[in-house]
């Protein structure tokens, strides 16, 4: 029997326009099926189970209020009114932009498009327009997260990402395959210098697997980068990119082999979509479900599917969060320390959880709690621990130093499904706050871009 | 006959078979708590109490063995039953100027006087914290505020339990926990006995009600202070001293 849920505005691939769709569940989970005449099965799974989908997805989620001041008027309607329209309701809170298209892959999972036949790399004047762009969406954003191709192959990478700290950005990313890094240690180092953070990709360390999905074996790379990374102690998310029946399972072991290291500060698990120059054309087209991503992690004691919630300010089927505490090699899960409303309170209008000085009354409160619930001796024993590091009786610690001390101890695992034609819903784009901006003063919802607008922009792509 | 405020409450009294102690334990009990209330040497005493008030729980308890008041409040626990309202009454004095005082004097009293409170309180405040409600009063003296000729040790100790008591109600505001403090002045017997006629009579001429004190008056303050009707006092010292 099947049951209505709700309902949203999809995309249909085949007329290319907008079009209704139920959200349904049934035995199978829930799913979303789309109204289209041309093609009239075809539902897309949104989760595996019912219970999840409806604890997760109709809760009460909290919506920014970091939002822009210039919108443009909607005409034609999302996501065709993209610069953001006034419509759009999510803040900015991840920008994401591209300084190449320069790469020294052809990856046959890449869902972005990228012309090999004119390099483009952008130029600094380019990059300040966009920051100034990004200062003026939102004047206290911290994150920006630079893009490509492969922007270690931007002849001015470095400078760039001295103009982006120079500007005031604190966290800088920067997306790598990691090949340039493995091959130029002094490369490494200067990064290292940089203060930027390194967004690694690891989708699998088996040399089959590698040739699906790089094109090529590159398993040996990874390896000796991400050593090198741990060595130079260079901050690293690692991006692992889950693609259903061909590299889940290993993953999960990467996920559970790497979020402890130190230098690992965050892990990013995207569901494979099927778009942009040969993405389109991957594989069989099975999607994996955000709770399917949590159940399937669960392998050994470090991860729970009780850890994970619905980042604030985010479309509930965007992202998929959990925090943790790093005490004594123990993974502490933040939702064990603290209830959801005051986890989703900490993390409103910001990809990261920031340790600021609030987060200590939070903490106390929280640590009181556990302690008079019969929390087990050795968790209260790491957290007592923690605080005696942050705020030790022989030396005094700057408010700077304490935070840098939290994050150093903090873990962050996001599973983030990105959207593709398929599965495409405006409730999610109009939610979105990874946002791509553009010197010309437009700011973008990321899967709109990768589906709608880069192909347009002939800097990337050519029809 | 009092109005029963305290019906459905659990009292924990340190010390409850001092002249303090008992006032406080009957004041409570007049006005419907459950009274629970510690003894340690004076068996007789407790045995007296808990006839006079039926349905009143002594507890023997060695407040120097910081194991014994965890495993006596754990066992309140694991009986189902929770401390409401707890008054930190319990404490020594011991006459005896400073150069004589050898390190196991200083202990002894620092151990009563500072050490058992902090820790009586930790392990009744778990409960607190659960049902996030509570009241806490510490009995402080005029002692540990006023130029007295009071053993230092003494002073010392009462002084530590003002800070003890608006640093413990900030940080158990968030769980809706009062703390407050209340500070007799000389009262007519307990640690007052031990006080010479002369210095008697010098805090009487000095005190505005010219008299000292009776238990009574400090016992109806502290259920005041554990009451709906002091809500909004928080963090406070109530000097019960006649106005010195």
């Amino acid at each position: 029997m099947e049951t209505m849920l709700s309902s949203t505005i999809a995309y249909c691939p085949l007329c290319k326009s907008n079009e209704f769709a139920r959200i349904v569940s049934n035995a199978q989970g829930v799913f979303m099926v789309r109204q289209c005449p041309k093609k009239p099965d075809n539902a897309f799974k949104l989760s595996s189970s019912v219970d999840w989908y409806l604890r997760r997805v109709h809760a009460v989620q909290p919506v920014s209020s970091a939002c822009s001041t210039e919108r443009k008027p909607s005409s034609q309607g999302c996501p065709k009114d993209c610069g953001l329209c006034e419509w759009h309701a999510g803040g900015l809170h991840l920008p994401v932009f591209s300084i190449t298209n320069d790469c020294n892959l052809d990856c046959p999972i890449c869902f972005t498009y990228n012309r090999p036949d004119s390099k483009y790399y952008k130029p600094l004047e380019d990059v300040k327009k966009i920051v100034d762009h990004i200062k003026r969406e939102n004047p206290n954003i911290q994150l920006v997260n630079i893009t490509g191709g492969e922007p270690t192959l931007h002849p001015q990478i470095l400078e760039i990402l001295q103009l982006l700290r120079d500007e005031g950005i604190e966290r800088v990313t920067m997306n790598t395959n990691g090949i340039k890094l493995s091959a130029d240690r002094e490369f490494a180092k200067s990064i290292k210098a940089s203060g930027a953070q390194c967004v690694l990709s690891v989708d699998t360390f088996d040399p089959q697997k590698s040739i699906t999905i790089h094109g090529k074996d590159i398993s040996t790379h990874k390896r000796k980068v991400l050593a090198l990374l741990e060595e130079l102690d260079i901050p690293t998310t690692i991006l692992s990119v889950a693609i259903k029946g061909l590299n889940e399972d290993e993953v999960a072991q990467i996920v559970n082999q790497y979020i402890s290291k130190p230098f690992v500060k965050s892990i990013t698990i995207q569901n494979m979509t099927y778009t942009g120059q040969n993405g389109s054309n991957f594989g069989s087209h099975k999607y994996i479900t955000i709770d399917e991503v949590e159940n399937s992690l669960a392998i050994e004691d470090k991860i729970a599917v009780d850890d994970f919630f619905a980042l604030a300010s985010y479309h509930p089927l965007c992202y998929s969060v959990a925090y943790y505490l790093l005490l004594d090699e123990r993974l502490i899960p933040l939702t064990k320390i603290f209830d959801l409303e005051t986890l989703k309170e900490m993390s409103m209008d910001n990809y990261i959880l920031e340790p600021k000085e609030e987060f200590r009354q939070k903490f106390q409160e929280a640590i009181s709690i556990l302690w008079a619930n019969g929390e087990e001796e050795d968790v209260i024993a790491s957290l007592k621990s923690f605080i005696k590091d942050l705020y030790p009786s022989d030396r005094e610690l700057t408010q700077k130093q304490r935070e840098a001390l939290i994050e150093s101890k903090t873990k962050m695992l996001y599973i983030h499904p990105h959207m593709d034609e398929n599965c495409f819903d405006l409730g999610r784009v109009n939610l979105c706050g990874d946002l791509v901006p553009d010197e010309s003063g437009d700011m973008i919802p990321a899967c709109s871009y990768n589906l709608f607008y880069r192909q347009k922009d002939e800097r990337f792509w050519v029809e | 006959m009092k109005p029963k405020i305290f019906e459905n409450k659990t009292v924990l009294v340190s010390g409850g078979t001092g002249y303090i102690g008992s006032a406080i334990c009957r004041e409570f009990y007049e006005q419907g708590a459950t009274v629970w209330f510690t003894y340690h040497k004076n068996s007789q005493k407790a045995d007296e109490m808990m006839a006079e008030m039926p349905d009143s729980n002594a507890l023997y308890l060695d407040l120097r063995d910081t194991a014994s008041i965890n495993k006596a409040i754990e066992k309140l626990y694991k009986e189902g039953i929770t401390i409401d309202i707890l008054v930190n009454n319990a404490a020594m004095s011991q006459v005896m100027p400073l150069p004589m005082l050898d390190e196991e004097d200083v202990d002894m009293i620092l151990d009563i006087n500072i050490k058992s409170v902090i820790f009586l309180t930790k392990a009744v405040m778990k409960g607190m914290i659960r049902q996030k409600e509570g009241a806490i009063i510490n009995i402080g003296s005029i002692a540990g505020h006023r130029v007295l000729e009071v053993p230092v040790t003494y002073a010392t100790t009462k002084a530590a339990l003002m800070g003890f008591t608006t640093s413990l109600a900030n940080e158990l505001k968030r769980f809706n926990i009062r703390v407050n403090m209340v500070v007799p002045g000389m009262m007519e017997e307990g640690v007052a006995r031990n006080v010479p006629e002369d210095l008697k009579k010098d805090f009487t001429d000095h005190c505005l009600m010219q008299r000292t004190g009776k238990a009574s008056e400090v016992a109806q303050t502290v259920s005041f202070l554990a009451s709906a009707q002091s809500s909004y006092i928080n963090a406070q010292s109530i000097f019960v001293d006649g106005g010195i």
